[in-house]
């Protein structure tokens, strides 16, 4: 009973912090903004986010990351849209849809594929919450006990991991962690305070600036990439309510679909360096491999778009277990996140539940309010997203460099922000043109501090002793994890590298992240 | 027949490069110190070594007898959008404090717009000056930040 009481105390003060006028304002503006950002092609919840962190600047911690959250969740809403209607991957986690959302509205179910992917995602939304209800401050109970070379460890498995588990080679994906590593190594030496690496560049001294870094890398290098290419056109279909509502067959078909992607997400999300991608992937084949008609899929098979879209959503609410119970963040979206609330001056880690219960318990209630507005935004609002997909390309990016360019300035009034910007914004192509991956140096720039810090600290503690890391137990535990991580990661490139995904094939589209 | 993969090779050189660099300085410029005494020129010195490492595994990696398969496929290397969008950023940059937001919007926009193979210049301008009126409307008006409409040069 204990329990409950402290359950309900904890609601309460989640409501009352996500029930305030200004906080259900930015929720609702970061999920429309988040599925507007979901439903034009190529764009993804990189760019959006990288795009509103300017905002957040000047805003209060908890509506900044209401919003945020807001948009994660808007735009695995938003991106199914697209792929369904256009056959165009809307983001990375929808471009699995495509396979037979595209088929159905070729059928005319279009409107039928868009109402299970609503009611899929807010399914996997529920479960991913309630996860993240229950098992984030225990986590953050249990890493309390967590000293400097646990952080250490974990952090390094974060990045190895995210660096690893990549389409592309892991060696190139730590080789660009560490320059992203040296990307934080810029500015002001936190133990010496002398300055390291800003050639006499008063601008640098409290570092590269990570909105510069981010924006550029994904916004700015996105924009390079689509810009003077083909613009796609959906075709103007009416959706009625009456036109969406499903059969009892479908309802039967999608159930099982929705459990199943709902846990793979679920499991998956918690996990550092797994993407929506690759989950949606994943939970598409089992969904094909489970079924009983195994060669409808390709064709208009809803349980292809239920369990998708509930896995990817599902994992939207586990990714922030990592990222708010021990501030190690699992991709390039929850390090934007991490580096919000840094630069709001939120120190994050286990002590966060309890120093911050109202930001912590806000969030949480503010991710239900945000997915029922979601659903209010995505079944009888849908016609306002397909009149949306008309808009042509080429009137879209100059305002997305612009918002990008004002966004940047505006942080610090500083032009010089704006070189930063670009230039990152054409190391991003070129990386791209060499066949780097980009997430690696981000999270690399935004955890590096943390690393050094840890690093130094558990070398201060143990006395210069570099055993520290495998003598203590939980430690040692993460160490061996990573070391296998590096050789499984090593073994699976070498093996696929003359096999090509039979899926990656289905879809030509390349969506970043 | 030696195969060189030249993507990879100047990818891996670059890092190479770029290691050394940052080693080197690192020792020149900064105290190393110990590692329980650590300097600030610890991490960057020792990070820039084990990226050289890594640079000259993906060089070697590049050269070769098979015929390499990749899993990323890079975009088309598109020049003219490159060019485009950095000038449009250049010009914004340059133009911001000294003519204000609004002619800063709309000459980026001009100029971002010739990354487009069919540049339209009537429904270019008219998008210029649209998003100009847009940035000024979100941006000073509602979001009250402190960017001028328009400034003149002192």
């Amino acid at each position: 009973m204990d329990l409950l009481a402290h359950f309900a105390s904890n609601l309460s003060i989640g409501v009352h912090e996500a029930v305030s006028i200004s906080n259900l304002w930015y929720c609702f503006l970061g999920v429309f903004f988040g599925c507007l950002v979901g439903v034009l092609p190529g764009l993804g919840a990189l760019v959006a986010i990288s795009l509103l962190l300017p905002l957040t600047y000047h805003m209060p911690t908890s509506g900044a990351l209401i919003m945020l959250a807001g948009v994660y969740f808007g735009v695995d809403y938003g991106g199914g849209t697209c792929s369904i209607l256009l056959g165009v991957p809307g983001t990375s986690g929808s471009a699995v849809n495509v396979l037979d959302g595209f088929p159905m509205t070729k059928q005319g179910r279009g409107g039928i594929a868009l109402f299970i992917k609503c009611i899929a995602s807010l399914w996997g939304s529920a479960v991913g919450i309630l996860l993240l209800t229950f098992l984030a401050p225990a986590l953050a109970n249990l890493a309390l006990d967590f000293g400097a070379a646990e952080y250490f460890s974990l952090i390094l498995l974060g990045l190895i991991a995210v660096s690893t588990v990549g389409q592309g080679s892991p060696i190139k994906g730590v080789a660009m962690m560490v320059v992203g590593l040296l990307c934080g190594v810029v500015g002001t030496d936190m133990y010496t305070g002398g300055e390291r690496f800003t050639f006499g560049q008063p601008e640098l001294l409290d570092g590269l600036g990570f909105i510069s870094v981010a924006m550029g890398l994904f916004a700015v290098t996105e924009v390079i990439k689509a810009a003077g290419g083909e613009t796609h056109r959906a075709k103007q279909q009416s959706f009625r309510l009456r036109d969406q509502l499903p059969t009892r067959e479908d309802w039967k078909r999608s159930w099982m679909p929705m459990l199943r992607g709902s846990a793979l997400g679920a499991a998956f999300g918690a996990l550092p360096g797994t993407s929506s991608g690759m989950t949606t992937f994943l939970a598409y084949a089992v969904e094909k491999r489970v079924s009983k008609h195994p060669e409808q899929f390709g064709k208009g098979a809803i349980e292809g778009i239920a369990s998708p879209e509930a896995c990817n959503n599902a994992g939207v609410g586990t990714a922030f277990i990592p990222t708010l119970t021990l501030g190690i963040p699992g991709d390039a979206i929850m390090a934007l996140m991490l580096g919000a609330m840094i630069m709001q001056g939120i120190v994050p880690g286990p002590q966060l539940i309890t120093n911050n219960p109202s930001l912590f318990w806000g969030l949480i209630v503010s991710f239900w309010i945000g997915n029922i507005f979601l659903v209010i935004l995505n079944i009888p609002l849908i016609g306002m997203w397909v009149r949306l997909l008309a808009i042509p390309y080429h009137l879209m990016y100059p305002a997305i460099i612009l918002f990008t360019c004002i966004g940047v300035y505006s942080t610090d009034n500083s032009t010089f922000d704006l070189y930063i910007l670009l230039a990152f914004g054409l190391i991003g192509y070129f990386m791209l043109q060499l066949r780097f991956e980009v997430v690696p140096l981000l999270l690399g720039m935004i955890l590096g501090p943390m690393l050094e810090d840890q690093f130094r600290r558990a070398m201060l503690i143990s006395d210069g002793d570099f055993a520290v890391f495998l003598q203590r137990p939980i430690s040692a535990t993460v160490m061996v994890f990573t070391v296998a991580l590096i050789l499984w990661s090593l073994w699976a490139y070498f093996r696929n590298r003359a096999k090509r995904s039979e899926m990656a094939q289905a879809i030509e589209h390349e969506a970043s992240t | 027949m030696l195969r060189v993969d030249v993507r990879d090779f100047v990818g891996g050189g670059i890092l190479v490069a770029l290691g050394l660099f940052v080693a080197f300085y690192a020792e020149g410029h900064y105290k190393l110190g110990t590692p329980v005494h650590m300097g600030p020129g610890f991490m960057p010195f020792w990070l820039g070594w084990i990226l050289v490492g890594f640079g000259v595994v993906i060089m070697a990696m590049a050269v070769g007898t098979s015929v390499k398969v990749h899993a990323l496929t890079p975009p088309p290397l598109n020049w003219r959008s490159a060019i485009a969008i950095t000038a449009s950023i250049v010009v914004f940059q340059q133009s911001i404090e000294r003519f204000g937001l609004v002619p800063a919007a709309f000459a980026l926009t001009i100029i971002a717009a010739l990354a487009q193979r069919e540049f339209r210049l009537a429904r270019t301008v008219m998008l210029g000056a649209f998003l100009g009126v847009f940035a000024w409307l979100v941006f000073t008006v509602l979001l009250e930040m402190p960017l001028p409409a328009f400034a003149f040069p002192s």
